[in-house]
């Protein structure tokens, strides 16, 4: 018997859902909405070596929505002062200060709370789910983009 | 390159990844995604269920509140995939049925295809370690 058919997508989705409500009080308060963060989180980990146009793309790849709105997220973060555009074309798009203090106390507060949701859990099975996740996603992926 | 994402990120990367596939299959077979995860939670308790603990799993599973569950199963009601079993007991009805074994076939092959090739003690890990993680997160959730 297949094992993809006792698998399927809905562990995937039950558990994304609750990690986004967890995420959702984290952010509550902080003023961004979650794509503002994924955005935000990009740009760090960018680490200021994309225009907005790359960076654009790769929140677009993210979220799976549209550059038009990937660039409206960045415009937001921009506006907030937490992420800064250069007027010219090409220029990387850098985190300011702000930015950065506030990515990271969002992200120490998430840390802590992954951290007792699977700091426990042996590395290798980690490894493991992270491992078979990055395959079923770049695969799903290429679906996506085939039709 | 950059370095592999933390799994918080790889799981929501995977689930928006997924869903837009979800939606495909259902333009296909008819229905919403609130409605099919009804049906399979309906399908999954046998023969029928009481409908306050379909609305109760539902919720929790979609994590909506229970107004809105009980209007996903009221639309099954008005299409007739759901049928009253007793006052309190809702079933899947013949409609339901084949409804539910449409997206599941549908999902299945997609499923085969996403999962190929990959060793299923690994696929195990991975169903184990998100199903942990997802139930400690709703604990969580619950208790503040």
């Amino acid at each position: 018997m297949s094992t993809a058919h006792a698998f399927g997508t809905p562990v995937i989705g039950q558990t994304e859902k609750a990690l986004n409500a967890i995420l959702a009080r984290q952010l509550a308060g902080t003023g961004l909405t979650e794509p503002q963060w994924v955005t935000l989180t990009l740009t760090v980990v960018s680490g200021g070596t994309l225009s907005r146009d790359e960076l654009a793309g790769r929140v677009a790849g993210v979220l799976k929505v549209s550059e038009a709105e990937a660039r409206a997220r960045i415009g937001e973060l921009a506006a907030a002062q937490l992420v800064q555009v250069p007027d010219g074309d090409g220029l990387p798009v850098k985190v300011t200060d702000a930015g950065e203090q506030l990515h990271g106390a969002i992200r120490g507060a998430v840390t802590q709370i992954t951290q007792r949701l699977w700091g426990d859990l042996p590395a290798e099975d980690l490894a493991t789910a992270g491992r078979v996740l990055s395959t079923v996603l770049a695969r799903a992926d290429a679906e996506l983009a085939a039709a | 390159m950059p370095p592999a994402p933390p799994l918080t990120q790889i799981i929501g990367r995977t689930e928006r990844a997924l869903s837009p596939l979800m939606d495909r299959v259902l333009a296909g077979t008819g229905g919403t995604f609130p409605q099919w995860v009804a049906l399979t939670l309906t399908a999954a308790n046998g023969d029928g269920i009481e409908r306050p603990q379909l609305i109760a799993r539902l919720a929790g599973a979609l994590q909506i509140d229970d107004t809105a569950a009980d209007a996903v199963i009221g639309e099954l009601a008005d299409e007739q995939l759901l049928q009253a079993g007793s006052p309190s007991v809702v079933a899947l009805s013949d409609a339901g049925r084949e409804r539910h074994a449409a997206i599941r076939a549908a999902i299945d092959q997609i499923a085969a295809q996403l999962f190929a090739e990959i060793p299923a003690d690994d696929e195990a890990t991975t169903r184990r370690v998100l199903t942990t993680i997802a139930d400690r997160a709703d604990t969580q959730l619950a208790a503040q």
